[in-house]
């Protein structure tokens, strides 16, 4: 048991190496892979599990089905600097101070582009400009937990 | 009397012994089911059985065989049965003949050939052996058997006739898939001259109590016949089988 | 074509005789040994119950009741397995009485199936066993005119009669209880091939606890489970047993089928069982290779490259198949880094993981670890070591931690790039193993031995050489049995 806590404890800056272009564990779609100029695979990190999530809202979504502490790791703007986002002894909380989350789609086909982490306010903005999202809105990592999960489900 | 029922008990057990639901003769009761060993495969068989009469001594007796299926549908029997009261050795061979499974139409039907010998007094038989599917599990048995007294003497029938009718169940199911009931009626003519025919009625189990054995537990008693110190009244059988 | 080849069937005259002709096992000291592996026996009676409470049922007229009571029924069984091998004809004397010919071809196939796993839970050593398994299947063949052809059979064209898919869509229920057993007949075999005795109970806990938790109950899986899929080890050693179990369980399914087609009667049914026999059996495929004939038909015996053992599957070519669950793949590459594997000679050097019903055939300890890391669930990894008589063994737990029973296992993990993957990731049975190979690769002199437990905790970097396989459709599955053969 030390040793599992020794572990969820090291957390990494990278995002974490997953391999398969597998569906996602929660809304069953394709997750879609990183490319040269963007990361986009959400991995969800316990124990030495690291299972692949379409979007942060898939992550945050199924993370009731573990009752162990975890870490997820979601896609920013920055290629290969995730923001990491860690769910010790039931409480939430992220690396990155500023940390900012954008979580607007209406349908899962469109979730790994609107459900996503930013470092920045800046970088958010920057990106809702990009993609011309429709009445953005930056959530702290509190809000979009209580906005993905039931208050049953919160740990 | 007695003789008729050390005949019918003589040609012990057929089919694929290990399967509880497949009827040993003997083992408890002196009905055949007409399914024959698996080609190849081998059983030995032993019988233990305690026979009560109303005025003597109790008749324990001991039987041991061994079958083989020695090609498709058929296989032999040898069989040996040293009585422990009155020091009688008995011996008899068997060939048993599968004629034909059963289908929706007909019944499996089976022939079985043997040659029995007590004391230098031999018998050669032939048994007619039916079987067929009745009710949802249950299965009924028809045997009905020729006896050829070679050297008879002159009180004792040459030939005489013999039958069986049984049924059998699996009971337990679907909770409990080792173990079947069997009830069996014989009648047989008696090898003396001029006395009746008797018939006899048992109840049995056989159960399987290891990965290749099978125990059969049955009870038999006279339901009518001649009256005389040498007719059991009542017979109580063990018996054990393993296949290999 | 097609028509001609049925329509030229002439049954064997076994198949019409109503003579009894059963034939006994090989009589051998390993029969039975299975019960030392309690669970795993009693599983397997379960599963003799299961299919012929289904059968009757099916011939008694209360298919009505398959998806309740009889499913309950069975599953009632399945939970409380008896202890002895039941008798199957006592269970179902209708369907016996019936379909006797058939009865013949699954007993005797059945007996195979419970033969081989007996010398593999034996106390052979594993050069035994595998001369014993030869003997067995040549047994098989030679001893009685029913046995099921060892060659890969083309899954499409069997599972493309006019009735074909009825069962699983009239009766899913069942069907996936139908598609666990097979599932469990398949993977019980790389479970305990080759695999050392102290890890058997292990695993099967792993493969028990998918077994119940998934596999009887899963009603969308695409297609029954395959043997290589299951167990590409010995599918892969034993490519002809591979092929008789495949077309085994596709005759079960082809006979579901036919007895839940209403639009057949007795005799029709009778006739059509006896065709779908004709078409699995080994003497209808006399004169024919592996690896040969023509596409899509009865004779087409073409496999899986890479997979002997392995018959074409729906929308697959040789390259290429569509594998439930994972997507498509090609049967000579790397699940997790897409490179060629090992083959003939250093065949030994592949690993395999199981984890989530599936196994896969990886090219070294770090794929098969990190393939695992990304499945939720409990994993088997069966990893070679310098000896290729010692298959290491690594069952794993929830969070991904490693167990074994190899006292003293190291392993070698410095990665680079992964055309030298089994190379770089290589387990040891002992330090000495580990430093002899270093001495011998210099390249990797400035390894350090991971324990199993570090080894554990590691994870790789993305093989750049990964590919994910794309057919010509998604799922070729999809809708299969809603189209214009039905």
């Amino acid at each position: 048991m030390m040793t599992m806590f020794a572990l969820i404890l090291s957390v990494n800056l990278a995002m974490p190496a997953v391999m398969h272009e597998v569906p996602c564990q929660y809304c069953k779609l394709m997750v879609v892979q990183n490319t040269e100029t963007q990361d986009n695979e959400v991995v969800l990190q316990f124990g030495n599990k690291r299972i692949e999530y379409r979007c942060v809202y898939c992550a945050i979504a199924d993370s009731p089905r573990y009752s162990m502490d975890i870490i997820i790791y979601a896609p920013s703007e920055k290629v290969g600097e995730p923001v990491i986002i860690l769910r010790k002894d039931g409480k939430w909380s992220t690396r990155s101070e500023k940390a900012v989350f954008i979580n607007k789609f209406k349908e899962h086909a469109h979730c790994a582009e609107l459900s996503r982490a930013f470092h920045t306010k800046e970088a958010f903005d920057a990106y809702v400009e990009k993609h011309k999202v429709e009445e953005p809105k930056a959530l702290k990592l509190d809000e979009l937990v209580a906005a993905i999960l039931k208050p049953k489900d919160k740990q | 009397m007695r003789r008729v029922i050390v005949a019918l008990l003589m040609i012990p057990a057929v089919g694929i012994a290990i399967d509880h639901s497949k009827l040993d003769y003997g083992r408890p009761l002196q009905i055949d089911d007409a399914d024959p060993l698996a080609f190849g495969e081998m059983a030995i068989e032993f019988g233990a059985s305690i026979s009560v009469n109303r005025s003597r001594k109790p008749d324990y007796r001991f039987e041991a065989a061994y079958l083989y299926g020695f090609a498709p549908a058929m296989h032999l029997e040898l069989s040996a049965e040293p009585s422990l009261t009155n020091s009688k050795s008995e011996f008899g061979v068997g060939l048993f003949i599968g004629i034909k499974r059963e289908t929706d139409k007909l019944p499996a039907t089976a022939i079985k050939l043997g040659y029995h010998n007590s004391d230098g007094e031999n018998e050669l038989s032939a048994r007619a052996i039916l079987t067929g599917q009745i009710g949802a599990i249950g299965k009924w048995h028809l045997n009905g058997e020729a006896i050829f007294a070679l050297n008879a003497p002159t009180d004792q029938r040459k030939t005489r006739f013999a039958g069986a009718i049984g049924y059998s169940t699996p009971i337990g199911l679907p909770n409990d898939f080792s173990q079947t009931f069997i009830v069996a009626f014989n009648i047989a003519q008696n090898t003396h001259v001029g006395e009746s025919a008797m018939g006899l009625l048992g109840i049995g189990l056989r159960k399987q109590i290891g990965v290749r054995e099978v125990i059969a537990l049955g009870i038999e008693s006279d339901l009518f016949g001649v009256v005389g110190l040498s007719r059991p009244s009542l017979r109580l059988t063990l018996g054990l089988t393993s296949s290999f | 074509m097609l028509a001609a080849v049925l329509v030229a069937a002439q049954f064997p005259a076994w198949m019409t005789s109503p003579r009894p002709m059963e034939v006994f096992r090989l009589r051998a000291s390993h029969n039975d040994a299975v019960y030392s592996i309690p669970r795993l026996a009693r599983d397997l009676n379960a599963v003799d119950v299961g299919h012929a409470t289904a059968y009757e049922a099916l011939v008694t007229g209360r298919e009505g009741v398959l998806e309740s009571q009889v499913w309950n029924q069975i599953v009632r069984t399945l939970k409380n397995p008896p202890r002895f091998k039941p008798d199957e004809k006592a269970i179902a004397p209708t369907f016996a009485r019936l379909y006797g010919e058939l009865e013949l071809v699954f007993d005797w196939a059945h007996v195979l199936h419970a033969q081989t796993i007996d010398v593999l839970a034996s106390n052979l050593s594993d050069a035994q066993k595998e001369a014993e398994i030869e003997r067995l299947w040549h047994f098989y063949r030679s001893r009685a005119p029913y046995s099921i052809s060892g060659l890969p059979l083309n899954m499409e064209f069997l599972d493309s009669r006019p009735y074909s898919g009825n069962f699983r869509i009239k009766y899913p229920k069942v069907n996936a209880l139908f598609w666990g057993y097979h599932w469990l007949q398949a993977a019980m075999y790389d479970m305990l091939y080759r695999v050392p005795r102290d890890m058997w109970e292990l695993s099967y806990d792993v493969v028990r606890e998918q077994y119940f938790e998934r596999e009887l109950w899963d009603t969308n899986r695409d297609f029954m489970p395959m043997f290589a899929e299951q167990s590409p080890r010995f599918a892969a050693r034993f490519p002809e047993l591979a092929n008789a179990f495949d077309n085994l369980h596709m005759l079960h399914d082809m006979v579901n089928d036919i007895l839940a087609d209403n639009s057949l009667d007795a005799n029709q049914k009778r006739h059509e069982i006896r065709m779908a026999i004709w078409m699995v059996l080994d003497s209808t495929h006399a004169n024919c290779e592996s690896g040969e004939g023509e596409e899509k038909t009865l004779h087409d015996h073409r496999h899986m490259n890479g997979m002997a053992g392995m018959g074409m599957m729906v929308g697959s070519t040789p390259e290429l198949m569509y594998m439930p669950r994972m997507g498509w793949m090609s049967m000579e590459e790397c699940h997790h880094c897409s490179m060629f594997m090992p083959d003939n000679d250093m065949r030994w050097r592949r690993s395999t993981v199981s984890i989530d019903g599936w196994t896969m055939e990886v090219r070294c300890p770090l794929c098969a670890r990190d393939m695992a890391a990304q499945y939720l669930g409990r994993a088997i990894l069966r990893l070679p070591t310098e000896d290729p008589n010692k298959l290491l063994v690594l069952v794993g737990d929830e969070l991904g931690n490693y167990t074994s029973t190899m006292k003293g296992v190291v392993f070698l993990e410095m990665e680079g790039e992964h055309p030298e993957c089994n190379r770089w990731s290589y387990a040891f049975t002992s330090i000495e193993a580990f430093r002899k190979y270093v001495s011998e690769n210099p390249q990797y002199k400035d390894a350090r031995p991971y324990t199993l437990e570090q080894w554990s905790a590691l994870a790789g970097k993305k093989p750049a050489t990964y590919e994910r396989k794309q057919g010509p459709v998604d799922n070729p599955y999809k809708n299969w049995h809603k189209g214009p053969a039905r």
